[in-house]
Formats: C-alpha cells, sequence, structure tokens
C-alpha cells in the first residue's frame, strides 16, 4: 500500500519537474533527468501523466475563455450596428436589391487595405479620400483609412487632425482615436488624441461620440455634439466632459497658427512642443502658472520664442542637446 | 464514420439543404462583415492581417456549410474569427518551444474538419460548466502564482520574460507556478468529473 504521504511527495515530484521546464529555459540535462525520474516508477509516470492532462485541459480551457469573451465582443457590435442601422433608416429594400447582385461579385474580393497617412513634426497636410471627404493631419499625425462597403474607417493613432467628411448615409464615417470612437454621417469636426486626453471638437453638423469601456471592449454612447461643442476624455479621471469652445483657438493649427487665451505657460510649452523638433522646457518653476494670450506663428520656432521673450518676462537659452530653456528675466 | 458518435446524428446534406445552408451563410456574411474586420482590425492592430483572417474565416464557414446544418450562421462566423484570432495572436506570440509537450496542437482549429463530430449540446454544457470552474481556479490563486501561471500558460511566456515583468528572479518565477501547480491539481484532481474533461470536441477528431 501506498501511503498518503509517499503519493504526495510523488506528486510534489512531478509538479516540481514540470514547473522547471515550463520555462522555456530547461536544458536538455533537466529534460532526460525527468524522462529517467518517470520511467524509474509506474507511478511517477502516473503523476507526469495526470500533470500533462491538467495543463491540457487548462490550456484548453483558457483558449475556451476567450473565444468565449471574442464571441460576446462580436455579438455585442453586432446587435449595436444593427440598432444603429435601424435609426440611421435606411432604405432596406433598395438595400436587399443591392445586397443581391453585389454578394456573387463581393464575396471574395479582398477586403480594403488600410491606407496609411502620416506627418511629421511641423508638418501639415490635407489628404483626400477617395469618398471626397477631407482629412487635414496637424503636426505628428498618424492616420491609417479603411473604406468599407458599409463603413469608413478611420484610426488615429497619434495626433490631431480635422475632418471635411463627405455625407453617406450609408456609409458611416467612424473615427477611432484611443478608446474614443465618433460617428458621422457628414459633418466637420477634429479629433486630438493626446497622452492624457482625447478632445473632439465639431465645427459642423452632429457628432456621436462612444467611449470605449476597460474590461469589456464594449463601447457606449458618451455625447451628441453639435456645433461649437467639443468633449474633453481625461484618461485620468475616465470622464468625459462636454463645452462649448472656442474655435479660433482649436482650430488655430489648421492655418498655422496657434492661439491662447489667458493659457498657463506649462500648457502653452506642451502644446507647441508638439510642433518643434527642439522642445521647450520651463526651467523657472514660477514660470508654469504665467498666464500667455496671443497667437503665435507655428511655421517657425525662432519666431515663437521671440514673440514670448518680446511678450513676456522671459530669456531663452539653448543647451547643448537642443532643449530650449525659459528662465524667469531678472528685472532690474 | 467516428465510433464515438452514433451515426443517426451525421446527416448527409442533399443538394438543396446545401444550397440553403450556403444562402443563410452569405447572408450573415454581408450583414457582418464590417463587424467582422472593425473587431479584427482592432484585435490584431492590423488591418492586413484582419483581412486575411476574414477570408480565412469565409472559407472555413463556407466549408462546414457543404457538410454540415449551420442552425445559425452568425455565431458559427464569429466563433471561427474568434478562434482563428486567437490562433493567430498565438502564433505571433509563440516565444516559447514548449518543454513538456502539451498536445496543444489538438486545439488547432475548431472547424476545419468536423463532419458529424459535433459535441452534443449536453456535452457543449458540461464543457462550458468545466471551463467555468478553471477559469474561477485561476481567478482564486494567490496574485502571483496566477499572474505566473497566466503569462505562461495563456501568454506563452518564458520564465525569463515573467521575471522581467514581475521584477523577479526566475527561480521565483518558478516556485509561483509551482504554487500554482499544486493549488490547481488540489482543486480539480479531488473531484474526478471536475478533472478529467477530455474536451468534446478534440477527443473525437481525427479518429474515424
Amino acid at each position: 500500500m501506498m501511503t498518503m504521504n509517499e503519493r504526495l511527495d510523488i506528486n510534489e515530484q512531478a509538479i516540481a519537474w514540470v514547473s522547471k521546464l515550463l520555462g522555456g529555459t530547461g536544458s536538455d540535462a533537466d529534460k532526460h533527468a525527468y524522462a529517467d525520474w518517470k520511467e524509474k516508477d509506474k507511478r511517477h509516470a502516473a503523476a507526469s501523466h495526470e500533470l500533462d492532462r491538467l495543463l491540457v485541459d487548462f490550456d484548453a480551457a483558457g483558449k475556451q475563455a476567450l473565444e468565449d469573451e471574442m464571441v460576446r465582443e462580436l455579438e455585442a457590435a453586432a446587435a449595436e450596428k444593427t440598432r444603429r442601422r435601424f435609426f440611421a433608416g435606411v432604405s432596406s429594400i433598395a438595400a436587399a436589391f443591392i445586397a443581391a447582385v453585389m454578394i456573387t461579385i463581393t464575396m471574395w474580393s479582398p477586403v480594403p487595405e488600410a491606407q496609411l497617412y502620416q506627418t511629421a513634426i511641423g508638418e501639415r497636410s490635407t489628404v483626400t479620400l477617395e469618398d471626397g471627404s477631407k482629412v487635414q493631419l496637424n503636426t505628428g499625425t498618424r492616420i491609417s483609412v479603411v473604406m468599407q462597403r458599409d463603413e469608413r474607417h478611420i484610426t488615429i493613432d497619434g495626433g490631431e487632425a480635422f475632418f471635411d467628411v463627405t455625407r453617406d448615409e450609408s456609409r458611416p464615417f467612424v473615427v477611432t482615436a484611443g478608446k474614443s470612437e465618433v460617428r458621422v454621417l457628414g459633418t466637420k469636426f477634429s479629433v486630438r488624441l493626446g497622452a492624457s486626453s482625447n478632445v473632439i471638437s465639431v465645427l459642423s453638423g452632429l457628432v456621436s461620440v462612444a467611449q470605449h469601456q476597460d474590461g469589456d471592449g464594449e463601447s457606449r454612447e458618451v455625447a451628441r455634439l453639435t456645433a461649437g461643442q467639443q468633449v474633453v476624455h481625461a484618461a485620468a479621471i475616465d470622464r468625459a466632459v462636454v463645452d462649448d469652445f472656442d474655435e479660433s483657438s482649436v482650430f488655430a493649427w489648421r492655418t498655422g497658427k496657434a492661439f491662447y487665451s489667458e493659457t498657463p505657460l506649462a500648457e502653452v510649452v506642451t502644446d507647441l512642443n508638439r510642433y518643434f523638433d527642439d522642445p521647450l522646457e520651463i526651467a523657472d518653476v514660477e514660470l508654469a502658472s504665467l498666464p500667455v494670450s496671443g497667437t503665435f506663428n507655428l511655421n517657425n520656432q525662432d519666431v515663437v520664442i521671440d514673440a514670448l521673450e518680446s511678450a513676456f518676462s522671459i530669456m531663452a537659452v539653448k543647451r547643448v542637446d537642443g532643449v530650449i530653456l525659459l528662465y524667469a528675466r531678472q528685472e532690474d | 464514420m467516428t465510433d464515438a458518435r452514433p451515426t443517426d446524428t451525421c446527416t448527409v446534406l442533399d443538394d438543396v439543404a446545401r444550397k440553403r445552408n450556403v444562402r443563410a451563410l452569405e447572408k450573415a456574411i454581408k450583414a457582418n462583415q464590417g463587424v467582422l474586420i472593425g473587431w479584427l482590425t482592432k484585435k490584431l492592430n492590423s488591418a492586413a492581417d484582419a483581412a486575411d483572417i476574414a477570408q480565412d474565416v469565409y472559407i472555413r464557414v463556407y466549408k462546414f456549410a457543404a457538410v454540415e446544418q449551420i442552425d445559425n450562421p452568425q455565431a458559427l462566423l464569429f466563433k471561427t474569427a474568434a478562434n482563428l484570432a486567437i490562433n493567430e495572436l498565438k502564433r505571433r506570440g509563440r516565444v516559447l518551444r514548449r518543454q513538456v509537450r502539451t498536445e496543444d496542437e489538438n486545439m488547432a482549429d475548431t472547424v476545419e474538419a468536423v463532419p458529424c463530430g459535433g459535441p452534443t449540446p449536453e456535452e457543449v454544457a458540461g464543457h462550458r460548466q468545466d471551463v467555468i470552474a478553471m477559469m474561477a481556479a485561476i481567478r482564486q490563486l494567490p496574485e502571483k502564482a496566477r499572474a505566473a501561471f497566466v503569462k505562461n500558460r495563456f501568454e506563452d511566456k518564458t520564465y525569463a520574460d515573467i521575471a522581467r515583468e514581475l521584477g523577479v528572479s526566475e527561480s521565483t518565477v518558478e516556485k509561483y507556478m509551482m504554487d500554482a501547480l499544486k493549488r490547481l491539481r488540489a482543486r480539480l484532481m479531488r473531484k474526478p468529473q471536475a478533472s478529467v474533461l477530455p474536451l468534446p470536441r478534440k477527443a473525437r477528431r481525427g479518429k474515424s
């Protein structure tokens, strides 16, 4: 008879072996030693086999759980789409007719590739999409565009872009930026994907903004914006705040300018640094809260620095590594 | 026919049924194409890969439709997409040659070749219970043991990777793993019915 202790011992030994070898770096010697251990005793082999089964089952269960979760995500996305379709009021008869004709043609046709567009630091550029929509990219921006039959999808990987969307009711225009998703039929609006917050500002028309939830991967509508409204989603508080905004300030970049009104210098510096390779840095902490108002020309950093130096008590010094330090000028 | 499955559940589709099957499937594909591509693009973080996988999904479900009655085409579509997405993610993340053979390959593709071998509804339900029980067991592990187990088993990470992520030594990771295996074994091996769970699908496959 085997005692309980012996049995535990064997199982623990098997676990110790397997734990050693699962790490991906076990030596051949280890593997041989484990094989020898298994051969030495039938009970060893049985314990080892049992443990193998357990791992197989867990691997399978893990995969199954992940698959279930993914299917739930897909079902949620499909349900959401059906709902939107319903409200969009597409002529279903016409759609069905077109679908019937298209289905055989399109079934095996390749899904459109994503088009990538990007701008370097300090660069601005406008692209016209195949549907006539125009996208203006601000400095250091990267977007990918996938034009599908039933949806126009743009993903902003970083930066800021202004969209002038050609109206097409059967083909929603969707912009994803981080966790924010913007859905429109035809409007003018901008989306900025920031490190700590996303900002969506509407110049004309109606925009639906949804937010992806942590964990479940679903998105829910957080705001409907009309012209002159903006939603700021700050990651830190995970909340979306809707407010009116100043057009001349938010869209100033489109004409190569930055406009600030009583904005703390720290924020101004962060914003300006998007446009230039050599970053500004506040060297004297008391400058951080200095309120800055005015328009800056973004095409030339020297002009920006001159403007700062002449309008405020600021002195700029360029360090060898390129960083431009801002000091409070000593008044005498 | 497989010996594990009585023949009565294994219907051979006639032409009419097959056509009806394919039509239902085409409709489901049409209705869900946007959702599928969007979701795959997000999951795989690549529109090109999403397009490839989507094509693969369509091909597989079509093959399936030729041999098996499909009751819920959308469910099949989503299940296949999830399955292929996982395989793709695994393929990308595979950094570790398994040292201990785990017959993982048997789990490869759900829909590839399953004429009349599908589990019965009872089997599916029982299998679901097993999965839920196992996931619960993992959730109840101490934090570090759980982290080591999940990263190693589900994310295919080596102890070196995990050690770096957790900021501990590799031998400590090995200890966490040992702890995890002991606890999981104790939890699931006691009750025979909860432990064995040869997953129905794979037990039946490939031996006709």
